[in-house]
C-alpha cells in the first residue's frame, strides 16, 4: 500500500495529532483538541483519506498493565486461554491485547504476557467513530510504550535495563524495560509539570526509579540505562544533572539528530510536535500489541486483502509479461537465426551447382556410376561351372581308372552346413560356397572292393590338394565298410557284374 | 470462517481480477512459448539441411573422382546391354544361334518372368533395379567341351551380363558303342541380368 495515504494518529486525553506518510514520506497533517470545532476540522481534513488506513496511538493515564505467567501451550488452545484471561484480566474492556514477554527461566518454563487495556477508552472512542464515519479504515490501535519497545529495538542498548523518557502532547512518558520487554509505563499529566521544564523531568525519573526499587521491578541497586528523547535539542545539562545526583542511573540524551535518524524523518519536522518522532515510527509493519477488536480492523482487513489480490494479479501479469517478453525475444533470435541459415544453404546450394556444372554430363549421380560399375564386375566375376569342371578333370588325370557318370554345378550349396545367405540388390551378404556333385565309378572293376576303395580315396587325395577345394564328402561309396552297419552282398552271375560307383560332394572356396 | 466470508465477498472485484490475471497471464506465456517452440524447430529442420548441403558440397571433389573413374565403364556396360530393358528376344536367339553352331541335339529352354535379382553375389546398387530373367536350359551334347563354348559364347552376347546358377552334366553310359550319338545330357540354369536405373536423375547440367 505504498501509494495510498496511511493516516497516523496520537491520541491524548486532550488533543490528537494527525500525519500521514505516502509513498515513505511523513507529514504532518493537523493538532486538533478535543472539542467541537476541533472534531469539525479533524472530519474536514477525513475527506481526502476516504479508505486509507489508519493506525492510532493511545496515550492515556487509564492504560493498565499487569503482568503474568501462563503454561506453555500452542495453537488453538493458547488462543482460546489468551482470549478467556484477557476478559479476566481486564474486565472485557473493548481495547486489550496480550503482549507475549517471553519464557520464564524456571523448570516450566511459562509464558510471560503482558495484558494491556484502556479502563477508559472514551478519549479514543469519539476519535475512532468519527474516522469509521468518514470510511477511514482502522488498521491498528496501540499504545505509546508499544511505540517505545520500537524505538528501543532500533538503539540496540547494551545495557539490560532501559528507561526511554518521551515527551507528547499528552505528558511526559516513562517507559521502563528490562531485557527488551515492558515491565512498566506511566504518564505524568502536564498538571504536575511545568511545561516540560529540565527540573521537573529529572524529578520524575527519580520518582520511577523509586517506584520501580520499591516495587522491586529492578534489581536494587541495579543501573538502569535512562533515554530522554530531546527533539528540541534543550536538555543536554538534564542527563549531567542526573547522573550526578543518582549513581545508578546513566542518562543519556538522545538529540534531534540521532532522533530523527531513529525515526526515519526529517529532523526539521520534528520541530512541528513533539508526537511526531512516535508518529514516524507508528504504522510501519505492525506494532508489538493491537488493542483493537477484529470488529473495529474489519475494513482494514478487507482492504488490505483486496490490496494484496490485486498486488497479486499485477504480479502475475507483470512476471508472464516479463518471461512471454524473454520468450519473444528468444523467438526473433532464432527467426534471425533462420534467415540466417536459409541465406547460408542458398550460398552451398549455389556452390553445389556451381561444382556440377563443371563436372561432365552424366546418366546418373557419380555414387550410382560406382554402383553400377561395381555390381557389373561383381557379376562378371561370378564363379563359372567350367573353371570347377577343368579342377574335376586335373584331378581325374591322377586317377585314370575313374569315369565320370554325373558332375551337378551349384553355385550356392543350400544343403552346405553353412548356411548360404541369399543376396538382395543393395544390401552386402557373405560369400557363399558353391558345391559340385560328383558321381562317378571305378572301372575297370573287377570285384575287388579293397583296391577300388584306395584308387578313390587317391581321387579324393588328388581332389583334396587342390587350393579351390575347400573339402571334399564322401556321400556314397561302393560297399558299406562301417562297422556299426550290416554288409549285404549277393554274389551274381558274369552278365550282371558288380560295379564300383561312389558319389561325392566337393565345396568350393568363396571366389575372393 | 464467517467474517473470512465476509472478507472474501468485499474482495470478490480484486479476487476476480486475479483470476483472470492469470488466465491472461497462462495464455500469453503459452502463445510466447509456442511461438518459441516454432522457431526453435523450423531452425533446427534448417540446421539439418545445412548440414546437409555442406556435406553435399564437401562430396563433390569426391563425385569428381568417381565421374572421371567410372563413366567410361558405365557406358561400356551401357553398350554392352546391362543398363537397359528385358532383352529376352535378343537371348533366345543366342540360344538358338549357339546350339546350331554347336550342333547340340535336343535343346530345350525357357525363359521365366524378369524378376528382381535373388543371387549369391553381393552387390549394391542403391535405389535402381537389378532384374535377372531365369533360363531353364536342357540339351544333349557330344563333348563336355560343347557346354563350356555355348557359356562362352552366352558370356560375350551384348544383351546384359550373363551368369550361371547351376550346371549338370550327365553321362548315359560308359560304353561308346555309336560315336554319332550325343551321350552326355545337360540341364542347366542360366541368368541373364539387367539393370534399370529409373528414378535416378543423374547429373545434367
Amino acid at each position: 500500500m505504498i501509494f495510498t495515504s496511511q493516516l497516523l494518529v496520537y491520541v491524548c486525553a486532550w488533543s490528537i495529532t494527525v500525519a500521514s506518510r505516502r509513498a515513505g514520506k511523513l507529514r504532518l497533517v493537523g493538532q486538533f483538541n478535543a472539542d467541537d470545532s476541533g472534531r469539525r476540522a479533524f472530519a474536514a481534513k477525513l475527506q481526502m483519506y476516504k479508505g486509507s488506513p489508519v493506525s492510532v496511538m493511545v496515550d492515556s493515564v487509564d492504560e493498565d498493565y499487569r503482568l503474568e505467567t501462563l503454561p506453555h501451550v500452542i495453537g488453538s488452545a493458547r488462543r482460546e486461554m489468551l482470549e478467556r484471561r484477557l476478559r479476566q484480566v481486564t474486565r472485557n474492556a473493548l481495547f486489550s491485547a496480550a503482549w507475549p514477554q517471553g519464557r520464564e527461566n524456571s523448570e516450566r518454563r511459562d509464558d510471560r504476557y503482558l495484558f494491556i487495556s484502556l479502563n477508559n477508552h472514551d478519549a479514543a472512542r469519539a476519535w475512532l467513530d468519527l474516522l469509521h464515519l468518514h470510511g477511514v479504515h482502522l488498521a491498528e490501535l496501540t499504545v505509546v510504550p508499544a511505540v517505545s519497545h520500537i524505538l528501543l529495538q532500533r538503539l540496540k542498548p547494551a545495557e539490560p535495563l532501559v528507561m526511554i523518557v518521551s515527551e507528547h502532547s499528552g505528558g511526559l512518558r516513562l517507559s521502563y524495560f528490562e531485557r527488551g520487554n515492558l515491565r512498566f509505563s506511566r504518564l505524568t499529566a502536564p498538571e504536575s509539570m511545568a511545561d516540560g521544564h529540565a527540573l521537573d523531568i529529572a524529578s520524575e525519573i527519580n520518582k520511577t526509579d523509586l517506584y520501580l526499587n520499591s516495587q522491586r521491578l529492578m534489581p536494587r541497586d541495579a543501573q538502569l540505562a535512562v533515554y530522554v528523547l530531546d527533539p528540541d535539542n534543550h536538555y543536554a545539562a538534564l542527563c549531567r544533572e542526573i547522573n550526578t545526583d543518582n549513581k545508578n542511573l546513566v542518562c543519556q540524551v538522545i538529540g534531534s539528530a540521532a532522533l530523527a535518524k531513529l525515526a526515519g524523518v526529517d529532523e526539521t519536522l520534528l520541530q512541528h510536535s513533539a508526537d511526531i518522532s512516535y508518529l514516524a515510527m507508528l504504522g510501519r509493519g505492525h506494532t508489538a500489541v493491537n488493542l483493537a477488536p477484529p470488529a473495529y480492523t474489519r475494513g482494514y482487513a478487507q482492504l488490505l486483502l483486496r490490496h494484496n489480490l490485486y498486488t497479486g494479479a499485477f504480479a502475475v501479469l507483470l512476471a508472464a509479461l516479463l518471461v512471454s517478453g524473454y520468450l519473444f525475444l528468444r523467438q526473433h533470435d532464432l527467426e534471425q537465426q533462420r534467415l540466417a541459415t536459409q541465406d547460408r544453404i542458398r550460398q552451398q546450394a549455389g556452390l553445389y551447382r556451381a561444382v556440377q556444372q563443371a563436372l561432365p554430363r552424366t546418366p546418373t549421380s557419380p555414387h550410382n556410376l560406382q554402383r553400377v560399375v561395381e555390381t557389373a564386375r561383381a557379376l562378371y566375376a561370378a564363379p563359372q561351372p567350367i573353371s570347377d569342371f577343368n579342377r574335376i578333370s586335373r584331378a581325374l588325370e591322377v586317377a585314370p581308372d575313374i569315369a565320370v557318370l554325373r558332375l551337378h554345378w551349384i553355385d550356392h550349396d543350400s544343403a552346405d552346413t553353412a548356411t548360404p545367405t541369399l543376396s538382395i540388390p543393395g544390401k552386402n551378404t557373405v560369400p557363399v560356397s558353391r558345391a559340385i556333385y560328383f558321381e562317378g565309378e571305378v572301372s575297370p572293376f573287377q570285384g575287388d572292393y579293397k583296391s577300388a576303395l584306395g584308387r578313390i580315396d587317391h581321387f579324393i587325395s588328388a581332389l583334396r590338394s587342390d587350393p579351390a577345394v575347400m573339402e571334399v564328402q564322401t556321400l556314397a561309396l561302393p560297399i558299406n565298410t562301417d562297422p556299426a552297419t550290416t554288409l549285404n552282398e549277393t554274389q551274381l552271375n558274369s552278365a550282371n557284374a558288380p560295379n564300383a560307383r561312389f558319389k561325392l560332394k566337393i565345396l568350393m572356396k568363396a571366389a575372393r | 470462517m464467517k467474517n473470512r466470508l465476509e472478507n472474501l465477498k468485499a474482495a470478490r472485484m480484486a479476487l476476480f481480477t486475479l483470476v483472470i490475471a492469470s488466465v491472461l497471464g497462462f495464455l500469453l506465456l503459452r502463445f510466447a512459448l509456442q511461438a518459441q517452440e516454432g522457431a526453435q524447430q523450423r531452425l533446427g529442420h534448417l540446421q539439418i539441411a545445412l548440414n546437409e548441403a555442406r556435406h553435399k558440397l564437401s562430396q563433390t571433389g569426391n563425385e569428381k573422382d568417381l565421374v572421371q573413374q567410372y563413366l567410361e565403364a558405365y557406358h561400356t556396360l551401357q553398350q554392352r546391354g546391362f543398363i537397359g530393358p528385358d532383352q529376352r528376344l535378343a537371348w533366345r536367339d543366342a540360344l538358338v544361334d549357339g546350339g546350331r553352331h554347336l550342333a547340340i541335339r535336343e535343346m530345350k529352354f525357357s525363359i521365366d518372368p524378369q524378376q528382381p535379382y535373388s543371387g549369391v553375389v553381393p552387390v549394391d546398387v542403391g535405389k535402381m533395379a537389378l532384374h535377372e530373367a531365369n533360363i531353364n536350359f536342357s540339351a544333349r551334347l557330344f563333348d563336355a567341351n560343347d557346354l563350356a563354348q555355348l557359356i562362352d559364347m552366352l558370356a560375350g552376347q551384348p544383351n546384359g551380363i550373363f551368369g550361371v546358377r547351376d550346371c549338370e552334366l550327365k553321362r548315359d553310359s560308359l560304353q561308346f558303342d555309336n560315336p554319332r550319338e550325343a551321350q552326355l545330357q545337360t540341364q542347366c540354369h542360366f541368368v541373364w541380368y539387367t539393370l534399370n536405373p529409373a528414378g535416378d536423375s543423374g547429373n545434367v547440367p
